[in-house]
């Protein structure tokens, strides 16, 4: 079984869609050694909140990856369940959140344009809101569980701190990180988790609830970060704390960069040649690439839409501009919007 | 035959423990006193200047202001000092190589000339002879390496009286337990040396902010940070912006990887106006990176990392392809360090021609 693991391990971080930085090879496959069993279902998980201004294409990278760690599974043999969370409480909970209601509301359209993503992409996931969750009385079980582990924790304490731009660490502190104690709660009791590379201090925190209170954390396979469009090298030199984990994937809004964002709803009326021209390449590689990265979603598009596996290709500029720019209008513009 | 081996073995691990004494020399100031990895940025800008692609950069100190006037195309000026005290050597042609290429870039070059500190460190016989040095010799050679006049500056520093003046302004922000903190006691023991180093010389790196603020970058040498921590703090205190640092590794000296080249040792440098006998001369008596038999050499190959001969290259030779097939070549033992510093004599007997 082991060697299976291995097998599927090797596949998932070869794609070339995770952080190497942050998802290491030894450490996953052992995680998955311990944690998977063919007898019993896989569950996997992806969270995402969301704001005002709509969903990314960012957010679809995470959709299409959750259904590509679902279907390797499911054809070594796994019986396994993806669950995509929504985030409808957890939205809000930002002070600087206007019109919360409206916000609240916004879920079901939320859920609504995933479902039709699913339809088109056929993704084999399953979305669920953050609220139906929190009215099960095994969640709320789970939830005080954690907060017990991580209130009384020291580590805990410190690796709550990590998970919020420093520019935030203020407005939780006032919280007591209820944002995290949620965030920790929602991903228990699940075996895999997809998620961006800052969530990993969740993973921390939701492996300590594991190991003092008994309750299964996943193992987290961390994406590539999310990097602003039409930005030139200096940008990534002077703002580090972006350059190594990226922006918050599933919101526009992150660090105020809704310009330098794709909407999806936006899609058909977004001037794409300009941000993809206006945004720099990297010939080291191994750097920020928002291009590539946007590259990357529209080849797991056509994979997902025609039924075959997925191919990483990297370019170098300005073939990447190029080919990047034809992929997304033809594997995601026409698709959802034609 | 078993003693060769084992010798030319015990040669090679020497090399790699010298190279890593030299890695270590390069990168030891990097995360103390703000000095940051370049690594990342020199990968952001890769293509852009050839001495941030070869990794002769190892560390800065603010450089991210700069990157941005780089990146938007927009002019950022540039201090870089230079003690006239000796003729110049290909050490400096390198650092002056480099401020031109940044010139490129869009950078006003300001060079103070140090003939007062060339005195007062026992360099020059007189402030005079240094003056009369950087103003017939050093300032044409520099020019000659086609930067724009109207966009560089020479300062010698006796023939500009306003330096003199404002040093006395910006020094009074300076206190003596500061300055033997930082450059120790022996480095401040006479009134003179307090006043330059506590004053003129950050007073220099300053100067091209009285005419408005702006962002400066200074590139030093390593040892060279403790000027620029003391003229940052005067700047914030005299209400200037704090001026930005890059740490530019300097050739090393032809005799001893871990030593630079020096203008006071003629044995370790070569000088620009060394002719074609010198420079054989020199070169085929420097030290390499090459084992000492030349069946070692093949079985192990060289170190370039430590080699003054095949620095010689990296920090000169235009042509990256030919620097990277040299390296390759040398280091896999395919070429002899004789073979080498034929190349190399050929290369510095036609750049200096």
């Amino acid at each position: 079984m082991n060697k299976q693991i291995t097998n599927i391990a090797n596949a998932l971080l070869s794609t070339g869609l995770f952080s190497a930085e942050f998802t290491k090879a030894a450490q996953v496959k052992r995680a998955l050694a311990a944690k998977l069993d063919p007898q019993k279902p896989v569950r996997i998980v992806y969270g995402e909140t969301y704001d005002q201004y709509g969903m990314t294409i960012d957010s679809l990278k995470y959709y299409f990856i959750l259904s590509y760690v679902h279907t390797q599974l499911k054809d070594a043999g796994f019986n396994v369940t993806s669950h995509l969370i929504v985030g409808d409480i957890a939205s809000i909970k930002n002070k600087n959140v206007q019109n919360k209601n409206a916000l609240l509301d916004a879920a079901d359209e939320r859920i609504a344009a995933i479902n039709k993503i699913v339809k088109v992409y056929h993704l084999p996931i399953t979305t669920v809101k953050m609220s139906e969750l929190f009215e099960e009385t095994s969640f709320q079980r789970t939830l005080e569980t954690a907060r017990t582990v991580i209130t009384g924790n020291a580590l805990a304490q410190q690796l709550l701190q990590k998970t919020v731009l420093k520019n935030r660490v203020k407005q939780e502190l006032i919280s007591g990180y209820e944002y995290a104690v949620e965030e920790v709660a929602l991903i228990l009791g699940y075996d895999i988790k997809v998620g961006p590379p800052r969530e990993r201090f969740y993973d921390q925190l939701a492996s300590l609830v594991e190991t003092e209170a008994g309750v299964r954390a996943p193992v987290g396979l961390y994406v590539n970060p999310t990097y602003p469009l039409g930005m030139n090298f200096d940008y990534f030199i002077a703002n580090p704390e972006i350059e190594t984990y990226g922006l918050t994937p599933y919101k526009a809004g992150s660090n105020k960069l809704m310009e330098h964002r794709i909407i999806l709803s936006n899609l058909p009326n977004t001037n794409l040649d300009a941000l993809v021209t206006a945004s720099f390449v990297p010939i080291v590689p191994g750097l920020a690439n928002p291009v590539q990265d946007l590259y990357d979603i529209a080849l797991l598009a056509k994979a997902f839409l025609g039924g075959t596996p997925f191919t990483r290709s990297e370019l170098a500029e300005p073939q990447l501009k190029a080919e990047t720019l034809s992929a997304v209008k033809a594997y995601i513009q026409e698709p959802l919007y034609a | 035959m078993h003693n060769d081996t084992y010798t030319a073995e015990a040669e090679y691990k020497e090399k790699l423990v010298i190279k890593k004494r030299v890695e270590r020399a390069a990168r030891q100031k990097i995360g103390k006193q703000g000095l940051k990895d370049f690594t990342k940025v020199a990968g952001y800008m890769h293509g852009l200047n050839q001495y941030i692609d070869r990794g002769i950069i190892t560390a800065h100190l603010d450089f991210e202001p700069i990157a941005s006037l780089i990146a938007e195309g927009r002019p950022f000026t540039i201090v870089s000092g230079l003690n006239p005290s000796s003729p110049l050597h290909l050490g400096h042609l390198a650092l002056f190589k480099f401020l031109k290429s940044l010139q490129d870039l869009g950078a006003e070059i300001v060079i103070p000339l140090t003939n007062d500190e060339s005195f007062i460190d026992g360099k020059a016989a007189s402030i005079e002879a240094a003056g009369k040095l950087a103003r017939e010799e050093i300032i044409p050679s520099i020019l000659a390496l086609g930067f724009n006049p109207t966009k560089t500056t020479f300062m010698i520093h006796s023939e500009s009286p306003e330096l003199y003046l404002m040093a006395m302004q910006f020094g009074n922000l300076v206190t003596m337990n500061t300055l033997t903190t930082l450059f120790g006691k022996g480095s401040v023991d006479t009134a003179a040396k307090v006043y330059y180093r506590g004053a003129l010389q950050l007073t220099s790196i300053l100067m091209p902010q009285l005419s408005g603020k702006k962002h400066v970058l200074v590139p030093v040498g390593p040892d060279q940070h403790p000027y620029l921590l003391l003229t940052r703090d005067v700047a914030n205190k005299a209400g200037l912006i704090p001026p930005s640092e890059l740490i530019f590794n300097f050739m090393p000296s032809l005799k001893n990887p871990l030593e630079k080249m020096s203008g006071s040792k003629p044995e370790t440098a070569i000088y620009l106006t060394d002719d074609p006998k010198t420079i054989q001369k020199k070169i085929q008596s420097a030290y390499t990176g090459s084992l000492s038999t030349l069946e070692g050499h093949k079985r192990y190959g060289a170190v370039p990392e430590i080699c003054p001969v095949f620095q010689i290259l990296n920090y000169h030779c235009p042509d990256q392809l030919f620097v990277d097939k040299t390296y390759a070549q040398y280091k896999a033992g395919a070429l002899t360090a004789g073979d080498l510093k034929k190349i190399v004599i050929d290369f510095l007997q036609q750049m200096l021609k």
